[in-house]
């Protein structure tokens, strides 16, 4: 399991157990997948990252998000190192073209990675599909929250948090409602 | 078991008093302090880096428990032919050290072994991982890295490969020619220099250590090395010096060892590897054999800027070349590689030694030498200063200047690389654990 110093202190950081679709958007091939990151300012930077994957084996790593930097010093390479150094946290979003669904885990980045089975197996899966790759490293990510981002979902959970329930305002419209869909 | 060297008691209570800063008497700080202080001055400067410039300026000591379990840890990659002792005292002992060790982040750290009155950092071993720790509070993880798949093996003379190339990082290969440098036999070594009293203690200590290496061997080694895939990008080729015949034999020597390198390479089907001599910079010509027997670029160490402070600290090299002469042998060499392709580095902190003693000075200066190189198309390298028994520094009782220094140093630095547009790539956070300015750049 991850540990980790805080506060002069060994802390341990258990994965959260991610959701089967979760797990199943990251392994489709057809899914979008965004890796959020800031700077040591909070200016964010969102890009597409197909090299990510869930470590599943039994080992150390288990249950860790393993994404692999293409390219030494780029914007995300850098803001991982920051983000490290001022204990923040990134976000990995998933998006679903084909059936519009969405998830979002938040995590810490863990560990870089230079060497070792886990690199060797990321550098032989990318030199399959991109052999003239050169990766600077592999950043484990240690998830620590999960949302179901799909758009119902997020209705709902809007509509629960807080009393009355959201819905109950729906009835005070503004007047283009009244004028898109007619009054009843 | 375990026994420490002679440790002059070169304490900061000494020392720390005759440094200033913008004139001011620079005040008397512990480690903690100091750490402190930095982290809140200098945010720019990420705590893993910070932290890491620190272990190697104060040094870190290990416990009983770390250190047995690192050396029953085989697959850790251990200290072998080390071209410099880098340990604040002289360790003896039958239990293996190691190279370097990193952070979560991949800032690598040097590790520099310091006595007790130095209050170095810890490294302990608590829940199964290795923490850097001080005052009961743990500081990081820690990683070591794995060992190379060719350090058990022998070339075909039956010489160990992990005495002909030693890996720093992860993924560089250190060849050191000579473990001897000539500028000693004559009491010319640079002042902060212990190379030949390292290789003393290493004959002594016995074992597989070889002071000089040789062609065959080389090739071997690089081409056992080559195998592991997605590991080594970088080989140096660095050792002592060899001034006779206007160091025509040093540089038949390296460039045989360059040749093996690239016949190694080939055979892999790769046109070269990233190769790079260090040494004393040679004619324009025999650079030009250099880069046609396949070397990337060319490495040169000034260690101190300034023709002056530079024929204190370097009497060898000034007796043996000269400032005037280094200086053009330099800009040949770019001439020659091309931009960047060149690497200038200074051991910082040596001008704290001999030069200056207001920080702020000392960083000027310095910085004033960073900037006439990267003008000149050279990018900048560099280690930062540890005192070890056996250098002259070491002998009158110098200690390694305040953690400030280098603050101010490596942001100034990253100006002017940002200003020039050159970046140095041979003394990278994979390959060279001396100093966070090779971690810092990363940032940029």
């Amino acid at each position: 399991m991850p540990k980790v110093a805080r506060q002069g202190r060994i802390v341990e950081m258990d994965p959260i157990q991610l959701s089967e679709p979760f797990k199943g958007a990251m392994n489709n091939p057809d899914v979008a997948k965004l890796l959020t990151t800031t700077d040591e300012n909070g200016i964010p930077h969102c890009v597409c990252k197909h090299s990510m994957l869930i470590v599943e084996d039994d080992g150390a790593y288990h249950g860790c998000i393993a994404y692999l930097e293409l390219i030494e010093m780029s914007q995300s390479y850098k803001n991982m190192i920051w983000t490290f150094n001022l204990n923040k946290t990134v976000a990995i979003t998933t998006y679903n073209p084909v059936d519009l669904t969405s998830y979002q885990v938040k995590g810490v980045p863990y560990l870089y990675l230079m060497e070792g089975p886990l690199w060797q197996q990321m550098l032989k899966n990318v030199w399959e599909v991109l052999p003239m790759a050169e990766p600077a490293g592999a950043w484990l990510i240690v998830p620590t929250e999960e949302r179901d981002e799909n758009f119902s979902t997020r209705m709902k959970a809007e509509d629960e948090r807080f009393y009355p329930p959201h819905r109950e305002w729906l009835q005070f419209r503004d007047a283009s409602y009244a004028r898109r869909y007619g009054t009843k | 078991m375990t026994f420490p060297g002679t440790a002059l008691k070169a304490v900061r209570e000494d020392t720390y008093n005759k440094w200033k800063l913008g004139g001011k008497p620079y005040p008397v700080m512990s480690r903690k302090q100091e750490y402190q202080h930095c982290r809140e001055k200098y945010p720019q400067i990420p705590k893993s880096m910070l932290l890491k410039d620190h272990c190697v300026n104060i040094g870190v000591k290990f416990t009983e428990t770390a250190w047995r379990t690192f050396d029953e840890r085989k697959e850790y990659k251990q200290r072998k032919g080390a071209i410099f002792q880098k340990d604040k005292y002289s360790v003896a002992s039958n239990l293996a050290l190691p190279v370097d060790f990193r952070f979560a982040d991949g800032t690598s750290v040097l590790v520099c072994v310091a006595p007790e009155e130095k209050d170095p950092y810890i490294i302990d071993y608590i829940d199964d991982r290795f923490w850097l720790m001080a005052d009961d509070e743990v500081y990081e993880e820690i990683h070591f890295p794995l060992k190379p798949k060719f350090y058990d093996k022998q070339t075909s003379k039956g010489t160990l490969m992990s005495q002909v190339g030693m890996c720093t990082n992860v993924r560089n290969i250190h060849i050191i020619p000579y473990h001897h440098c000539h500028y000693f036999t004559e009491g010319l070594q640079c002042r902060m220099c212990d190379m030949d009293h390292c290789t003393r203690m290493k004959l002594k200590l016995g074992g597989a250590f070889k002071i000089r290496i040789n062609e065959q061997d080389t090739y071997e080694l690089v081409y056992e090395a080559l195998k592991e895939e997605g590991r080594f990008k970088h080989i140096f080729l660095t050792g002592g010096s060899d001034p006779r015949a206007d160091f025509q034999e040093e540089f038949d020597f390296h460039l045989a060892l360059v040749n093996a390198v690239t016949r190694a390479a080939r055979e892999h089907g790769v046109e070269s590897c990233s190769t790079w001599p260090i040494m004393s910079p040679v004619r324009k010509d025999q650079m030009k054999q250099f880069q046609d027997a396949g070397a990337a670029g060319f490495g040169i160490f000034f260690e101190i800027w300034g023709k002056e402070k530079w024929e204190i600290m370097c009497p060898g090299k000034a007796k043996h070349v000269g400032w005037e002469e280094w200086i053009k042998r330099t800009l040949d060499a770019v001439e020659v590689f091309g931009k960047g392709n060149v690497h200038c580095s200074f051991v910082a902190g040596t001008e704290m030694m001999y030069g200056y003693n207001d920080i702020q000075d000392a960083v000027t200066d310095t910085l004033a030498g960073c900037e006439f190189l990267l003008q000149n198309g050279c990018s900048l390298g560099d280690t930062i200063l540890t005192i070890e028994p056996g250098s002259e520094l070491y002998n009158t009782g110098q200690m390694e200047p305040p953690l400030e220094f280098y603050c101010k140093l490596v942001l100034g630095r990253n100006e002017l690389i940002k200003k020039y547009g050159i970046i140095g790539k041979m003394c990278w956070y994979d390959t060279m654990p001396y100093s966070m300015n090779a971690d810092i750049t990363r940032l940029l």
